[in-house]
This record gives C-alpha cells, sequence and structure tokens, in this order.
C-alpha cells in the first residue's frame, strides 16, 4: 500500500468509540423492540 | 416469471458482469490481478467487504430465518463492529507494512513456513467448501424457476463467475461488487416497502409487528446466557466477535479486499463502514423474512416451500396421507386466522389473552402437523431436503410480488452469491499461488506466467467449489451450515494469528504443534455436539493461544534459541 499520512490516533479513537456508541445503542433499542412486542 | 422479469434479469446480470470485464480490461500483472493494484478507495473497500460476506445465501436462508425463527439471528452479527475495531487498529497496519500479498505470508515472517503452510491449508480447505455452498443457493432459484434439475443450474452459476473472475481477477470482482452493492440496497428497501404494502388492509406495520411478536418473532435480544443456545447476546457479542474477527483478518477472501485499498486510511475506512451499515442491513433482511411471516397468517401458504419435494411425494405412494395431512394442516392455519383478527380487533384485555393463546395452540398443532408431513417425506426419499427455509422467500416472491420486481429481486440474489464466489475463487487463487506455488514449491516465472498459473488455478478452484455444490442439499439451512463450517476452522487460524500478534516469546515449533491439536480438539467438540457453533470460534483461539504457552514453557529457551538459528 501507498504510504499515506493517517488522521491523528485522536481522531481514530473518536470513530472507534463512535462505532461501540452506536452498538450499544442499537443493543437497547433491540432490547425494548424484544420487550415491547413479546 | 414473464417476459419482463426475464429481460430485467439477464440485463441486470449482463449489464453489471460487462461493467467489471471492462473496468479490468488491462489485467496484465499478478499485482493487478490479486489485489487490483492496491488503488482503490474506501467506499470501493466497503462495499466489496459487504459484497463479499453477503451472498445469495444472505438474501435466500436470512428470510427464510427470520420466518421460522424470527430476529434472533441479528445477535450474530454483534460481535462484528468490535472485530473492525481490532482490525483497523492491530491487522490492517501489520499487513500493509509487511507489504504482503495473503495474510499468510505475515505468518512465515513471524514463525516459518510450517505455520504459514497449516494456516494455509485450513484456509483454503474451509473456503473452497464454503465457496461450494454459496454456488449451491442461486442454483436453487434457477432450478425453481426454470424447472430443471438442480445439478445443470450449479454447472450454469459456476461456469459464469468463473468466466469473468478469470478474466478480471480482482478489479472485476470489485468493480462488479460496487455496482451490485447499490442495486441489492436499493432492492432491499423496494422488498420491505412491498412486503408491508402487501399485508391486508386492516393490518397495519404496528398491528404486524404485534402478530409476529406474539408468535415469538420479534425475539431480537436473548440475554440469558446459554451454552447450547446458538443466539444469544453472549454468544452473538463473544462468540460472533472471535468468529468475525477471524474471518475478516485472516480469511484471505476479505483480507484480499481491504487489501486492494490505496492507503491505510482508505482499508480502514472501509471496515469502519462495514461496521456501522452491517447490523442495520441484517435487521432490514430479517425483517423481510418476519413481515413475509406475517403475510402468509393472513394469506393461504403452501404446506411445503420446496415445491419439487412436494411434487415428488404427491406421485409417490403416500400421496393420500400427504393429501390427508395437507387438508388437516390447511385446516388449523384457518382456524389460526379467525383467532389472530379477532385478536387483533378485541378490546378487551382478557379476550385479548384467550385469542393469543388459542391461535397459540392452534400454531403448535400446525407445527407438529408439519413434522408428520415432513416425516412422510422422508419416509419417501431418504434423501428429501426437508428443511424449506431457504424456498421461504424465493416462494413468496414468485407468487406475490409484481411483474418485473420478481425479475429484479432474483437478479440481485444473483449478483449477491456472484459477488461472494468471486471474491471466494479470488483468495482461493490467490494463496495457491502466493503461498504453494511461489512459497512452498519456490516457483518464479514471468509476470504473464504468474498470471496465466493464477488464471488456471482460479479455473482449478472454481471447478473444485462446483464438486463441493452438489453435497450442499445435505447441510439443512446454508446460512447456518457456512457459519458452522467457518467456526470449525477460523478460531485455530485466529489462535495463529493472535499468538503471531501478542506473543512476541512463543516461536513456531510451539504454535505449530498447538494449532494441530487444537483442530482435532475442536473438531471433537463439535461432532459430540457439546456446545453452540459459535463458541467454537472461542475455543478454538483459546486453545492455540493456552497450548502455545504451555509447549513454549515446556520447550524453554534454549529450545526457541536453536529454533531462531535454525530458521
Amino acid at each position: 500500500m501507498r504510504k499515506e499520512k493517517s488522521p491523528m490516533l485522536g481522531t481514530w479513537q473518536n470513530v472507534y468509540i463512535l462505532i461501540i456508541v452506536v452498538l450499544v445503542a442499537t443493543m437497547f433499542l433491540l432490547q425494548a423492540l424484544t420487550q415491547y412486542y413479546k | 416469471m414473464n417476459i419482463i422479469d426475464w429481460l430485467v434479469l439477464c440485463l441486470t446480470i449482463a449489464g453489471i458482469i460487462i461493467y467489471g470485464i471492462y473496468k479490468s480490461r488491462n489485467t496484465k500483472s499478478i499485482e493487478t490481478f490479486l489485489l487490483a493494484d492496491r488503488q482503490l478507495p474506501w467506499y470501493h473497500v466497503g462495499l466489496s467487504v459487504m459484497a463479499t460476506q453477503a451472498s445469495a445465501i444472505t438474501f435466500l436462508s436470512a428470510p427464510g430465518q427470520g420466518f421460522s425463527d424470527g430476529l434472533r439471528f441479528i445477535q450474530f452479527y454483534f460481535g462484528l463492529p468490535l472485530a473492525m475495531i481490532v482490525l483497523c487498529v492491530t491487522f490492517v497496519p501489520m499487513f500493509s507494512k509487511l507489504n504482503v500479498y495473503t495474510a499468510y505470508e505475515f505468518i512465515e515472517k513471524r514463525f516459518d513456513h510450517r505455520a504459514r503452510y497449516l494456516t494455509a491449508f485450513l484456509f483454503l480447505l474451509q473456503r473452497g467448501l464454503s465457496t461450494g455452498i454459496s454456488i449451491y443457493a442461486p442454483a436453487i432459484i434457477l432450478s425453481t424457476i426454470l424447472q430443471i434439475n438442480i445439478n445443470y443450474t450449479i454447472l450454469l452459476t459456476g461456469l459464469l463467475v468463473i468466466t469473468y473472475t478469470v478474466y478480471g481477477g480482482a478489479k472485476a470482482v470489485s468493480y462488479t461488487q460496487l455496482i451490485q452493492m447499490m442495486v441489492i440496497f436499493g432492492s432491499l428497501f423496494l422488498a420491505a416497502y412491498l412486503c408491508i404494502h402487501l399485508l391486508p388492509q386492516h393490518v397495519s406495520f404496528g398491528k404486524a409487528l404485534q402478530v409476529a411478536g406474539k408468535c415469538g418473532h420479534m425475539n431480537a435480544i436473548d440475554t440469558k446466557l446459554d451454552w447450547n443456545n446458538k443466539y444469544n447476546l453472549w454468544s452473538g457479542l463473544i462468540g460472533g466477535f472471535f468468529l468475525q474477527l477471524s474471518y475478516f483478518g485472516t480469511d484471505q477472501s476479505q483480507v484480499g479486499r481491504y487489501l486492494t485499498g490505496s492507503s491505510v486510511t482508505q482499508s480502514r475506512l472501509g471496515l469502519v463502514m462495514n461496521a456501522l451499515i452491517k447490523i442495520p442491513m441484517q435487521f432490514l433482511i430479517l425483517m423481510i423474512g418476519v413481515l413475509v411471516f406475517v403475510f402468509y397468517q393472513f394469506n393461504k401458504q403452501p404446506v411445503f416451500y420446496n415445491e419439487a419435494e412436494v411434487k415428488r411425494i404427491e406421485q409417490s405412494v403416500y400421496a393420500d396421507s400427504f393429501n390427508v395431512l395437507s387438508k388437516q394442516y390447511n385446516q388449523q392455519l384457518e382456524d389460526k386466522k379467525v383467532y389472530i383478527n379477532k385478536y387483533l380487533t378485541a378490546t378487551d384485555n382478557n379476550d385479548k389473552q384467550n385469542y393469543q393463546v388459542n391461535f397459540q395452540a392452534l400454531q403448535q398443532n400446525a407445527d407438529s402437523t408439519r413434522k408428520q408431513i415432513t416425516s412422510l417425506m422422508k419416509l419417501n426419499n431418504k434423501a428429501a431436503d426437508v428443511n424449506d427455509s431457504n424456498y421461504v422467500f424465493l416462494y413468496f416472491l414468485t407468487h406475490h410480488f409484481p411483474r418485473g420486481v420478481i425479475g429484479l429481486l432474483i437478479a440481485i440474489i444473483f449478483l449477491a452469491s456472484m459477488g461472494s464466489i468471486a471474491s471466494g475463487l479470488n483468495s482461493l487463487a490467490s494463496t495457491t499461488v502466493v503461498d504453494f506455488y511461489k512459497g512452498a514449491f519456490k516457483r518464479k516465472g514471468t509476470q504473464k506466467a504468474e498470471l496465466n498459473i493464477s488464471r488456471w488455478s482460479t479455473i482449478g478452484w472454481g471447478l473444485f467449489c462446483i464438486g463441493a455444490a452438489f453435497f450442499a442439499s445435505k447441510m439443512g439451512n446454508l446460512i447456518e451450515a457456512v457459519n458452522i463450517l467457518g467456526s470449525l476452522f477460523y478460531g485455530v487460524i485466529l489462535g495463529i494469528f493472535i499468538v503471531a500478534f501478542y506473543l512476541k516469546w512463543v516461536q513456531s515449533t510451539a504454535v505449530f504443534i498447538a494449532a494441530l491439536i487444537a483442530q482435532v480438539l475442536v473438531i471433537i467438540i463439535w461432532r459430540y455436539d457439546v456446545m453452540a457453533f459459535l463458541w467454537l470460534n472461542v475455543i478454538g483461539c483459546l486453545l492455540v493461544v493456552v497450548f502455545s504457552i504451555i509447549l513454549q514453557l515446556f520447550m524453554g529457551k534454549e529450545a526457541s534459541k536453536q529454533e531462531q538459528v535454525t530458521t
């Protein structure tokens, strides 16, 4: 792969945190859906 | 299918293949053939990664899974976003730094050739068989539509993909996948809309979900930890994490996709895109299956969705018994429909409760009648395929969707399948040429000669996969079959990579022996059905790591020093 300046670690960290937040929110949402229609 | 459907189907498939071939017309080197010159942007990488994972199985079996089992399969994907993070942090920069063609080259650089060939061999075995199953799925469609023997349609599907993969390599794979995914996303929304639109007028979307919920189909999350339950939150998060990490981190069909990225950043962004889109996409597909289930609560449904098996029993000596059971089954469903309608219109909570108990009891009766029917099919023909979940969506599609849309949706099922088969073949060829032809046999030739070998290797693996597809009908629900097959080998392969990345003091002999023992143990655990298959990924990985540490400690530093000298 061609070498390219990657974003600062902080930026990537934020991306990873965003992924985790979205995952957790999705799980809560699905749990609510399961309970509501039980 | 009428003439409009055929036209839409043929034009969509032909157009996309011609586009892929056109974009890859300048394939003259092995670098272009195997890695598309490592020049692709992030959205190409992301869509290609998604298209590789999403095969026809995703669009046939997943709605079938939603239809028969509800939403709980969604938990299988919870580990995926976490795996993407680990890949972005560790695997992508490492593969990039070492400038490798295949993931297994890294293993030789870290350990020795034995460990590389073992991981590459396990990959070839697993991917070859899985790609065979991927060929079988679209062949079902053709066979159902054309009413011809499935063996011919397996041959046709396999040869079609081999042709463009052999010609254009990774570039053709990636460019066709880009368009395929766009068509797929559009069509999925259209299918979801039509499913809702086809529900009876008095059944709104909310009411449809209520019915699905009361029939146990809105079971998206199960928090109870049960080792034998295939899909719950924990098996999805932990087992799924190991499976996805192994699949995306060590399976060349995926590694080969993100190695086509023009930089580490582009490859990472592609994976991040996958992390964010995958779960909503799978949810949508499963929800389509659930909506089909609700649709058939208000409309006449067939006794069995695989029409070929129905025909077979109708022409057998068991025809009379089959007709009696079919009538009984239909009557039970009719009675159930009455109670569901009463349930939906009731205002009093006690009445609602009573109607619910009634239709749930009738559902159980209908299920047991259906079991008798499938037993009858088995009695008539031992080789009968009694799992019809792969046929549910196809049946619904061909019987209830408007003209033109049927052709388009069948085209996307085909395209999805072709995308993942093409990636599979390309990765099998890469591993064979890079790890065995150039690696093990130390063969070197001109660019042209190597390109030819890559193409012949693609043809060879294509034929192997077609052979494997002939046996796929014995494997039940295909999406599960593929994942069970992966889980048997992925854990061990991942274990080798984890030791390579994080346990720098462990040497090759220790990891090699550990991997062999772990692989045998995983197969034994699976054979005796000790736990649900997703956990095999965790067990396989942990066994390799633990055995490697123990063996290295046992062999001592002297052995490792000696090894370092000799390797």
